[in-house]
């Protein structure tokens, strides 16, 4: 179904992350607009969430470093009720799993799309919105 | 060693919507069900596994055999495993009464998810059990997660969302024959596809009911039942778990991701201590939080092949007078989903067909059962096959 204006939601009233030690550093790049993961010093693999070991090797030595902002969609859906929850009148929105091309994958929002423009496999391009001072999601566009 | 372990005894409150009990009544009568149909009281029990209800208190397993005047437990312990912890609490029930440690232990859990929750907070509750920080800010919910994952299924195989209606149509047929099943008129693949879309691409009827209930089984030494003929016994058991964010569960892990679950892990363990094959199922209490729920089930433990559930439910094998009919109560679909403990039911309907008691859901044959339990978008399993202690 088509919407009016495309998915853009507002991000009104959306729950927050609680922002630990291990995870600072990535709010942190995500508010300046360029985000950074941990990537292996080790193995070179990209992790995403942010956390002490590499998922692949178990190594504790990592470097934060930039992501290019380009990937691909995974999976998506697009979420036509969200009732109870905070944001409810913010929908519809379009939540998917992008795999950026450093490999690892993340949940974000697809925005300024209708949803039968969505398809896996489609490339993206990040861009980023805030919550309030404190946290700004990264979130995607198609490219 | 003690004796070998049985299911003695199963009970459940009335399912649906329940305004005028309160969750603690209706959930202690499911335990009283349970204990009379074994043939024994509170006082025989010697042990306890809850699941929780969203209930804050990390000792709330011992404040309930608190309420039950039950003082010394050699076993009391709650599942932290959502949907899939009571097929999982079932192996540690038979663990403990194997090892001689347990007589009697009663598995219960019950919610009150329909009438006992402000409008829509059953959904924020289980947003607590995905990730809060990576996932909800995004505005996931329950529904979106298996949208994602149905949709990626439907993207891998090149099929429709009919797949997935087909789970629905099918779970009805059975919900129809059952007088206590919540949503009983016959559907079609139509009226699935026109429900209004929650996320894509599952509609209304692609999701699980929202509703009260609560249900309980013992698991007892085999022979210490007020009826041995009627006590059920396990053929074979398999767990597995796999990742939280529903992101690490897409990158996957060798042949796993997120539509290639490790329910085949639990499901190859299950099969092999069984010494049986899926085929030899004669009936699949099959979890259904969502229709996708099921169609992965289905192909990764083999009862189809991949990308087929499809065609398999849609041949009629799994229909009330198919070769191997599932979900026979009506499921978490179409008869009742009181939260987490929805699982049960298809654990105690499982029971039933084994003792030839499910009345009009009664499959013809059904001397061996399977019964899946799945929480947390597709990652934690438990598959149970049962058949009659006595055979
Ligand atoms: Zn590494």
């Amino acid at each position: 179904m088509t919407v009016e204006n495309n998915l853009n939601p507002s991000l009104k009233n959306r729950p927050l992350p609680t922002i630990i030690q291990d995870t600072a550093r990535f709010w942190e790049s995500a508010r300046e607009h360029a985000v950074e993961l941990q990537k292996c010093d080790e193995c070179g693999y990209w992790r995403f969430y942010p956390g002490p070991v590499c998922h692949s090797c178990g190594s504790f030595a990592y470097t934060w470093t930039p992501i290019s902002g380009k990937g691909k969609i995974w999976t998506y859906t697009v979420l036509y009720r969200a009732r109870g929850n905070a944001y409810q009148d913010d929908v519809p929105i379009a939540i998917g799993l992008i795999e950026l091309e450093e490999g690892a994958i993340l949940m974000s929002n697809i925005i300024d799309c209708q949803p039968e423009d969505l398809k896996i496999g489609l490339e993206v391009i990040i861009d980023y919105g805030a919550i309030n001072d404190e946290v700004t999601l990264p979130l995607f566009r198609l490219a | 060693m003690g004796k070998k372990a049985v299911i003695s005894g199963i009970g459940e409150s009335r399912l649906g919507k329940l305004p005028d009990q309160t969750m603690l009544e209706f959930t202690f009568e499911a335990a009283k069900k349970a204990c009379d149909d074994a043939g024994i009281t509170f006082q025989d029990l010697d042990g306890l596994i809850l699941h929780p209800a969203f209930h804050v208190s990390p000792r709330y397993h011992i404040y309930m055999t608190e309420m039950m005047g039950l003082y010394c437990k050699t076993y009391c312990d709650t599942t932290q495993m959502g949907g899939a912890g009571f097929g999982a609490a079932l192996e540690r029930a038979k663990g403990a009464v194997e090892s001689g440690q347990s007589r009697h232990i009663l598995i219960l859990g019950g919610e009150k998810m329909a009438t006992g929750m402000a409008s829509g907070a059953a959904m924020m509750a289980s947003a607590g059990a995905h990730n809060l920080d990576f996932e909800y800010p995004f505005g996931a919910t329950v529904p979106s997660y298996y949208g994602m994952l149905a949709q990626r299924y439907l993207y891998e195989y090149g099929k429709g969302p009919e797949t997935f209606a087909q789970v629905a149509v099918t779970i009805r047929k059975h919900a129809h024959r059952n007088p206590l099943a919540y949503m009983r008129d016959l559907i079609t693949v139509d009226d699935v596809l026109n429900s209004r879309m929650v996320s894509e691409p599952h509609h209304l009827l692609d999701c699980a009911l929202v509703s009260d209930g609560a249900g309980a089984y013992v698991v007892s030494a085999q022979g210490t039942s007020k009826d041995p003929k009627r006590e059920v016994g396990f053929l074979g058991f398999g767990q597995a778990q796999s990742f939280y964010h529903m992101a690490q569960l897409a990158r996957g892990y060798g042949d796993h991701d997120l539509i290639h679950s490790v329910i085949d892990v639990a499901g190859k363990r299950a099969f092999g201590e069984a010494g049986l094959k899926p085929e030899d199922m004669d009936v699949i209490e099959i979890y259904d939080s969502f229709t996708s729920t099921v169609v992965i089930q289905l192909e990764d433990l083999g009862f189809c092949g991949r990308g087929e559930a499809g065609e398999w439910l849609a041949s009629g094998i799994a229909d009330p007078d198919g070769a191997q009919p599932m979900t026979t109560h009506g499921g978490l679909l179409s008869c009742a989903h009181p939260g987490a403990s929805g699982g049960m039911h298809h654990i105690i309907e499982a029971v039933k067909q084994v003792r030839h008691e499910a009345g009009p859901t009664q499959a013809k044959k059904a001397d061996v059962v399977l019964a899946t339990s799945v929480s947390a978008v597709a990652s934690n399993f438990a598959v149970t096959i049962l058949n009659s202690a006595a055979a």
